[in-house]
């Protein structure tokens, strides 16, 4: 079965489907994958092996039914440490969460349930999704498949690794500042971060809610195109999930093959502290598609350098806000030298938190205080619609925006730990798509001289997830990047 | 240290987040680096824009019926708190 673990998903619907293998037998595939490799590569923080095969076991005795409940049925799916799931562990790799048990379904949780996912284990993430590269988790750093000694980009990092490894052929994370596209682009897989309002935030722990998305990885973009397909959906619990009509990805993203569409390529992506083989990769790809028959159309998005401080600032106050309610009280952990009200608030936070989820509440705190609200916080939602309107403005003349995912292919375990702000450049060109809300996608298109994974960026219009998909899926047909897998 | 330093205590104290003197010494550097870039939206053009609050405002408002539902319950809140008596959350003696 070991040479199941690095198909993409439309050949392991079809091996259901054929009768190649059961659930049980895929799943089982997967599970001595983990075994195998997660000593080295710590991209789980739990799994409940016997959960997971029930529900295998479960899909397959629909199918001798011919009561599948969707296409996916019986495909294994690895959840980023952040979702509820109902009984299961739930710790945003912090200590402050340590003990925590979901109480109920995130909605998308619901929503793999109700499609038949198998779903396997928690995956490790930066603290409280805050963070590029699992340095920040409270339990584990994870390694990059491609080169252990490296990071596998973050805050989504076992999500990402995990499918890159073969430990899991789909996944989850969220996306708030580039979550899922840089840990997608840092391991060499397809991820996708939707639209805001896309997917029901329900269930999904808060970092910053004007920001944060929940997204799927795969090998493909057809895969993401599926997984998308299950997770979407307004949701009466969440008030900012879209009231709109959810698209048949899969097939409107085919359905726009033979399309030529232009591209916009803004020059201010391609400045100084970008990566030589990262831009010779970018633009080789831009000169594929321009080969295929594109309009490739220079652009100028000038907001970018905004877009870093004006997440740190909404982000950040957002985050200060979200994150007030673990007081020692209601959520697992209180600091044992805690003897009076005061010190359980002040001492459990103190203990219960890392350094950069203090970091940030503290900068939030700050950025929301009397005196400084108006310069930081108010200033930034007024350069955070300038963004906007950049963006909104590019897409008057283009259908979508190709750019590099990250100016940097993974780097070292510990290379930048000491300098928070080098950590947050890491973010520069996926941040700016948070703020303006718009879907983005990375898929691979290249490696460097040392064998490390290279993601491109596509960004689409408000709810155009269809279009970038289509556009990266005709870059996959003709590459076989997305194919090569990781020594390990 | 400078004007953001003596702060720390004050943020510390409005965030909640007790800070041993260590901490404070290396949190205040690396918070003034990051509010001294973060200070860059201040030579942005925006007087004449509307702040934006959110991505979402395009959508709209949204309005459900006031309809009585099964809601949280003891269990179900609970469950989570570090010690619990009697279907109640324990805290230390307030007054």
């Amino acid at each position: 079965m070991n040479d199941l673990i690095f198909k993409p998903v439309e050949e392991l619907i079809k091996g259901l489907q054929d009768k190649q293998f059961s659930s049980v037998e895929l799943t089982k595939a997967y599970i001595q994958r983990t075994h195998a490799i997660d000593d080295q590569l710590k991209a789980f923080l739990s799994f409940d092996e016997d959960k997971t095969l029930k529900e295998a076991q479960a899909s397959d005795e629909r199918r001798a039914k011919n009561q599948c409940l969707s296409d996916l049925d019986g495909i294994p799916v690895g959840l980023k440490d952040i979702f509820s799931e109902k009984g299961q562990p739930l710790t945003c790799a912090s200590r402050i969460l340590e003990k925590f048990v979901s109480p109920y379904d995130a909605t998308l949780v619901k929503k793999l349930r109700q499609s038949g996912l198998v779903m396997w284990g928690r995956l490790n993430m930066d603290e409280f999704a805050m963070g590029s590269s699992s340095e920040n988790s409270a339990f584990q750093v994870t390694s990059n498949p491609w080169n252990l000694e490296r990071i596998p980009g973050g805050s989504s990092s076992g999500s990402a690794a995990a499918v890159a490894a073969g430990e899991v052929p789909l996944s989850l994370g969220t996306d708030t500042g580039g979550s899922i596209r840089q840990p997608a682009a840092l391991c060499g897989i397809v991820g996708l971060k939707p639209t805001y309002g896309r997917v029901s935030r329900y269930g999904i722990v808060a970092y910053a809610s004007s920001l944060d998305q929940a997204g799927p990885f795969a090998r493909t973009t057809k895969g993401v195109a599926r997984l998308l397909q299950v997770i979407c959906g307004s949701d009466a619990k969440d008030a900012t999930s879209a009231r709109r009509p959810v698209p048949q990805f899969l097939k409107e993203m085919c359905s726009f093959q033979d399309k030529k569409w232009t591209l916009g390529v803004p020059e201010e992506y391609f400045g100084e502290g970008l990566d030589p083989e990262i831009r010779a990769s970018i633009e080789s790809a831009i000169d594929f598609y321009r080969k295929c028959g594109y309009i490739i159309k220079p652009i100028h998005l000038k907001t970018i350098e905004y877009a870093i401080p004006v997440y740190y600032i909404v982000a950040t106050a957002e985050a200060s806000s979200n994150l007030a309610r673990y007081d020692g009280i209601r959520y697992t952990y209180r600091s044992p030298r805690a003897k009076t009200v005061d010190e359980v608030f002040d001492l459990s936070r103190s203990e219960g938190f890392g350094d950069e989820v203090k970091r940030r509440i503290l900068l939030g705190t700050y950025v929301l205080s009397s005196g400084y609200y108006d310069a930081f916080y108010g200033k930034a939602q007024k350069v955070r619609r300038l963004i906007h309107n950049d963006f909104m403005e590019a897409f008057k003349t283009v259908d979508a925006v190709l750019t590099p995912t990250s100016p940097v292919p993974a780097f070292k375990k510990g290379e930048r730990t000491s300098d928070p702000l080098a950590m947050y450049l890491s973010d520069i060109y996926t941040i700016s798509v948070n703020l303006a809300g718009l879907p983005g996608l990375s898929i691979p298109c290249g490696f460097t001289q040392s064998q490390l994974p290279i993601g491109m960026q596509l960004i689409g219009r408000p709810f155009e997830e269809s279009t970038i998909l289509s556009i990266a899926h005709e870059f996959e047909r003709q590459h076989s990047f997305h194919t090569q897998t990781p020594q390990l | 240290m400078s004007e953001l330093s003596l702060n720390l205590d004050h943020l510390s104290k409005l965030a909640r987040i007790q800070l041993p003197e260590d901490e404070k010494r290396y949190l205040s550097q690396q918070l003034q680096s990051i509010v001294g870039y973060c200070s860059k939206v201040a030579s942005a053009d925006v007087d004449h824009l509307e702040p934006m609050v959110h991505s979402f405002e395009h959508e709209g408002n949204v309005w459900a019926e006031d309809e009585i539902a099964e809601g949280d319950t003891v269990d179900f809140l609970s469950q989570n708190a570090p010690e619990i008596k009697e279907n109640q959350i324990v805290i230390p003696k307030v007054l």
